[in-house]
């Protein structure tokens, strides 16, 4: 190693004067100068901070004309989705710094399964909101949606804002023009019958979709399959042995309809979704103006009133239950210097007409009393708007409530196991993929430090040794 | 022999080209990219040119994102990489020549150290950092992000070859001899000697603030504080075109080719940067590997 | 203006000369101020090393260190067992291989290539390569998922070649050290092959001249005296190269986030990491991890610094 630093160094005879390198010191290091702040207030008292998504940027609008002059600094961000984590990690940060004075009082948060873990260790930093809002406005809620705000403790650290409960959809049209007055199916095996026949008579019409990387949404959560139990505080089961999941697994991989009538594409591929195609498809609420609409161009769109939504079919085991995909919460933080003012504007956001009505593209109002004024005001947009509302406010009530929360996303799980299985050529099957599925989300909850309940002697075994 | 060597060469020729194109390709779809619509860049070949209204409205639909956010972002970049490179090279080439030039206890140790931390993950100090922002009331401020910016030992690694390969032993000698303190040698023979190691420094500096993501994602909070790398993400995880989630509420106006004119907004300084250092950066680079 | 150390060709140094002593180095300190000096023009420097480099990395070492029991090796246990741990370093570790292994050949051979071209040619060339690096970070994976995508990319053929119709199938989860690979050796080629140019431009005309009145080919020569010649920069390309590679995070993030979790959120050692920190408020763990990879860095840098005498300033 010696010859590392072998320099040549000169040194000189005589120096006179001596080096003052001061000018490399700039002053205005030692001042720390504000960088760029939005902050602004008007009045006297603190504003009340809230975070929202772009999209509930209408919200934003409507709040200020209901309240003018409203003493609110909104921020928008990123909606904590899709494993942004923003919360989280501004959260872990401010836990161990202290909360500064902006930080949000009120936010909504795009990710169903965060309420449960900032509310509980090691976060702890969510508003016991059954403190200060009434026990009344929770039973307000559809089904068991509020199980997703409730702590094993039960406190109640979140309330919902929107329900993406999983409807099928049904193009009446062509549903109409291939099997007439028949009713709509009310089960899994009935949709795959129908698109059994599809696939013989009218190859290239579409009754399903399983390559999009939140599609264990629909087949799972919503068929009863326990993948993400929460059973205990920190307890998960996860058991892909399960009657419900093999039934299902089955059902559709036997049924010759993947890759064609249940279509690999997804349903915002880079080639355009063909809408048109869709006889019908289970989906969550928002897919009717999302993915079908879409422009009203065909192929990638269907026209206003082609449409209907049906409720969901029963699970393979009988039960009247579906799952969903999206919605949000609203957050309280329990840092907040004005909890009351922060809870009942909260409340305000998730129960008041003013709010949830605002566009048939927002989302169902999870708050059942909003649910029928939002319907009534679907217009044109669905064929058989009452069906549709119906169909709508059935399933949001019945959302498995046998689906997190926990925090880890089942969807990420789901699309690096499953998807590439399923889209590749030639491509695998859901029984293939069930257990590197399971075992994705057993490494995510061991991660987390929870415990993992199961029959599966893959899924109990360390590092999948024996799957 | 003659055939054979011109067959090496065009062999060799062939093999640039290829590389050519995919060195250059991706950056020549990017450009193309926001002049077409969603369903243009789709539906048409990859290389295909829309129109120039596209391109209008494509930036528009960027810039009109919640009230010029992105050039906010843009704003916030330049500000935390420009202060970060001028702090970056204020200490970096009088440091880089000391350790080259000058004696001193500790030179050894110090350089073995400037090694090491240039091999730290970063990742591993964005939180002891974030914790010292915050005990000095800086967390933020720009200040959070122009002084780690400006630690910047690849540069003072640079600085030491370079001052170390091309001053003259001799002359530095002279000076002193004559009679010339410390500063002035520097003052009077390095630094004007010392143009290609400074735009060199402030090029790799620049670059590597102005593509620096963990940091300023950890340092800042509001959407607001965001330089255009951490905006990037928060572009993608709002674009239906990604996230499906994200076309609820019927807000969404980022589809591919805002996102993709939202890169070359992201990338154009720095490109314009490389584009008229190129001169000053070959040169820089090669003092340290040839003599001239 | 001559510096007399320019006689000696890269590679060589005057460790040679360790035995003789030239005649202008000394080993006594000068008297009086230069040796002060020195310490003005690096206090600046120094100061910022012990804030932002040296006291960090302390605090980083004493959160790794720090348990409920006091100072122990329990974070570097738990965090060993966690099941993404060893994944995640074979990820990674696959990864610098084929990064490495393609980046040294094809940098080397890109750069004896375009060395043998005219000048201006040569150095259009070497531009083209050089400007992905200045796309470094989120605006390369942005790029690329446009480039990975069958749909949008002018690289359609390669996928579809490979039956590759949707982003997923390029994203598969075997592909990715591939895919990561690809980005690097994008951005990270160009500027190396500028370095290697110079290199090369170093080589003294006279040994070049003498192999081939000595019958060698352009191959024979690019093997036997070339290469040789820079070696000590593919050595210093490959250090820097896998000490930035391990730390590999901002791809498979933004990656992870494009594609809904196709790519894991733990992939990589220092997405492991960030996750404990970030979204499990584990800190301690995530500290663990990092002082694993800069001891594994460090390690590996020694080890090819020493094996390849690399510090040896011309």
């Amino acid at each position: 190693m010696k010859s590392f630093f072998n320099l040549e160094s000169w040194r000189g005879r005589s120096l006179r004067s001596r080096v003052a390198l001061a000018t490399v010191v700039v002053a205005g290091l030692a001042l720390a100068v504000p960088g760029a702040s939005t902050a602004t207030t008007k009045s006297s008292s603190k504003p009340l901070t809230v975070w929202i998504d772009t999209s509930r940027i209408p919200y934003e609008q409507a709040y200020m004309k209901a309240h003018p002059g409203a003493n609110i600094k909104w921020v928008i961000y990123n909606g904590n989705e899709n494993g942004t984590g923003v919360l989280q990690s501004k959260f872990a940060l401010w836990n161990r710094i202290g909360w500064p004075s902006d930080a949000p009082d009120v936010m909504f948060d795009s990710q169903n399964y965060d309420a449960v873990q900032l509310g509980t260790a090691p976060y702890n930093d969510l508003l016991n909101l059954a403190k200060y809002i009434p026990a009344s406005v929770f039973k307000g809620y559809a089904g068991h949606s509020m199980s997703a705000c409730t702590t094993p403790s039960g406190e109640i650290v979140c309330l919902r804002n929107d329900t993406a409960a999983d409807v099928l959809w049904v193009d009446q049209g062509l549903y109409t023009k291939f099997f007439g007055k028949a009713p709509v199916p009310t089960t899994w095996a009935g949709i795959v019958a129908d698109g059994q026949m599809l696939k013989k008579a009218h190859p290239g019409y579409l009754v399903g979709d399983i390559g999009d990387e939140f599609d264990d949404d629909f087949i799972y959560w919503g068929n009863g399959c326990p993948l993400d139990k929460v059973v205990g505080p920190n307890t998960v089961e996860i058991d892909p042995t399960n009657l419900a999941c093999t039934k299902i697994n089955s059902l559709l991989d036997n049924s010759g309809l993947e890759g064609n009538a249940i279509t690999t594409t997804y349903v915002f591929a880079a080639g355009g979704f063909p809408a048109a195609k869709v006889v019908m498809m289970v989906g969550p609420l928002w897919y009717g103006t999302a993915v079908f609409e879409n422009g009203n161009k065909a192929p990638h769109g269907v026209p206003d009133g082609t449409m209907a939504a049906y409720p969901p079919p029963l699970s393979v085991l009988g039960q009247p239950i579906t799952g969903a995909l999206g919605g949000g919460l609203w957050l309280v933080s329990s840092h907040s210097s004005q909890p009351a003012a922060a809870a009942a504007l909260a409340e305000y956001m998730s129960t008041s007409p003013k709010i949830q009505a605002v566009g048939v593209d927002a989302g169902l109002p999870d708050y059942a009393p909003d649910q029928d004024s939002y319907v009534g005001a679907f217009g044109s947009v669905f064929a058989d708007p009452v069906t549709t509302g119906k169909a709508w406010e059935t399933a949001a009530a019945e959302v498995w409530n046998g689906w997190g929360p926990t925090p880890w996303s089942t969807d990420a799980a789901w699309a690096s196991t499953v998807v590439p299985g399923v889209t590749s050529t030639p491509p695998s099957t859901l029984g293939k993929e069930m257990n590197s599925f399971a075992l994705a989300l057993a490494n995510d909850a061991r991660l987390a430090g929870w415990t993992v309940q199961s029959t599966s002697k893959c899924i109990n075994s360390f590092g999948g040794s024996g799957c | 022999m003659l055939a054979r060597h011109y067959a090496y060469r065009i062999i060799a020729i062939l093999v640039l080209l290829l590389f050519a194109v995919f060195f250059f390709g991706p950056i020549v779809w990017l450009l193309l990219a926001p002049t077409k619509t969603d369903s243009q860049i789709i539906d048409q070949t990859p290389l295909a040119f829309g129109s120039f209204a596209t391109f209008g409205h494509t930036f528009h639909d960027l810039i009109s994102y919640e009230g010029d956010l992105v050039l906010t972002w843009l704003k916030n970049s330049a500000i935390y990489s420009f202060g970060g490179t001028a702090l970056a090279v204020l200490t970096a080439i009088p440091a880089g020549y000391g350790l080259a030039l000058t004696h001193f206890v500790g030179r050894r140790a110090l350089l073995a150290i400037t090694l090491v931390v240039m091999i730290v993950p970063a990742t591993a100090l964005v939180l002891p950092l974030f914790l010292e922002a915050n005990t000095v009331h800086l967390v933020g401020t720009v200040w959070s992000l122009i002084l780690p910016f400006g630690f910047f030992p690849f540069g003072v690694y640079l600085a030491y070859i370079y001052f170390s390969t091309t001053i003259p032993k001799d002359l530095i000698g002279a000076a002193r001899i004559d009679g010339a303190g410390e500063w002035g040698v520097f003052r009077r023979i390095a630094l004007p000697l010392a143009m290609p190691i400074v735009g060199l420094v402030a090029f790799f500096s620049f670059v590597a603030n102005w593509n620096n993501y963990y940091l300023p994602f950890v340092m800042t909070y509001d959407n607001s504080q965001y330089p255009l790398q951490v905006g990037l993400p928060i572009l993608l995880g709002s674009s239906p075109s990604i996230n499906p989630v994200a076309a609820t509420g019927g807000q969404a106006v980022i589809y591919r080719p805002e996102l993709a004119m939202a890169t070359i907004v992201a990338i154009a300084p720095v490109l314009i940067v490389f584009l008229f250092a190129q001169r000053t950066l070959v040169a820089g680079m090669l003092a340290g590997s040839t003599k001239e | 203006m001559t510096d007399p150390l320019v006689k000696v060709a890269p590679g060589e140094h005057a460790s040679a000369r360790r035995g003789r002593r030239p005649r202008w180095r000394r080993d006594r300190p000068p008297a009086g101020s230069s040796r002060t000096a020195g310490y003005f023009f690096v206090a600046l420097y120094v100061a910022m090393l012990l804030c932002l480099g040296v006291a960090p990395t302390v605090y980083a070492i004493s959160l790794a260190l720090r348990t409920s029991h006091g100072l122990g090796a329990a974070n570097f246990v738990n965090s060993y067992d966690l099941p993404q741990f060893i994944p995640a370093f074979k990820h990674v570790l696959l990864f610098e291989a084929i990064w490495l292994v393609s980046q040294s050949v094809l940098v080397v051979g890109l750069a004896l290539m375009v060395h043998n071209l005219a000048r201006r040619v040569s150095a259009t060339f070497r531009f083209i390569f050089y400007l992905p690096g200045a796309m470094a970070g989120a605006a390369s994976v942005v790029i690329w998922l446009f480039m990975f995508t069958p749909t949008t990319s002018p690289f359609a053929f390669i996928l579809h070649a490979l039956h590759y119709t949707l982003l997923a199938n390029t994203v598969t989860p075997n592909n990715l050290p591939v895919l990561f690979a690809i980005m690097a050796f994008w951005t990270g080629a160009g500027g190396w092959i500028v370095v290697m140019h110079g290199a090369l431009n170093n080589v003294p005309n006279e040994l070049i001249e003498a192999a081939e009145i000595d019958g060698s080919n352009a191959f024979q020569t690019a093997l036997r005296i070339k290469l040789p010649l820079i070696r000590k920069w593919v050595v210093y390309m490959l250090v820097l190269s896998f000490a930035a590679g391990m730390q590999l995070f901002v791809e498979p993030q933004i990656l992870g986030i494009a594609t809904g979790g196709e790519v894991p959120p733990q992939w990589s050692p220092n997405q492991l990491a960030y996750y404990l920190a970030f979204q499990l408020d584990r800190f301690n763990e995530a500290a663990a991890i990092s002082v694993d990879l800069l001891v594994f860095g460090l390690l590996v840098a020694v080890l090819i610094v020493w094996r390849g005498k690399l510090f040896e300033v011309q």
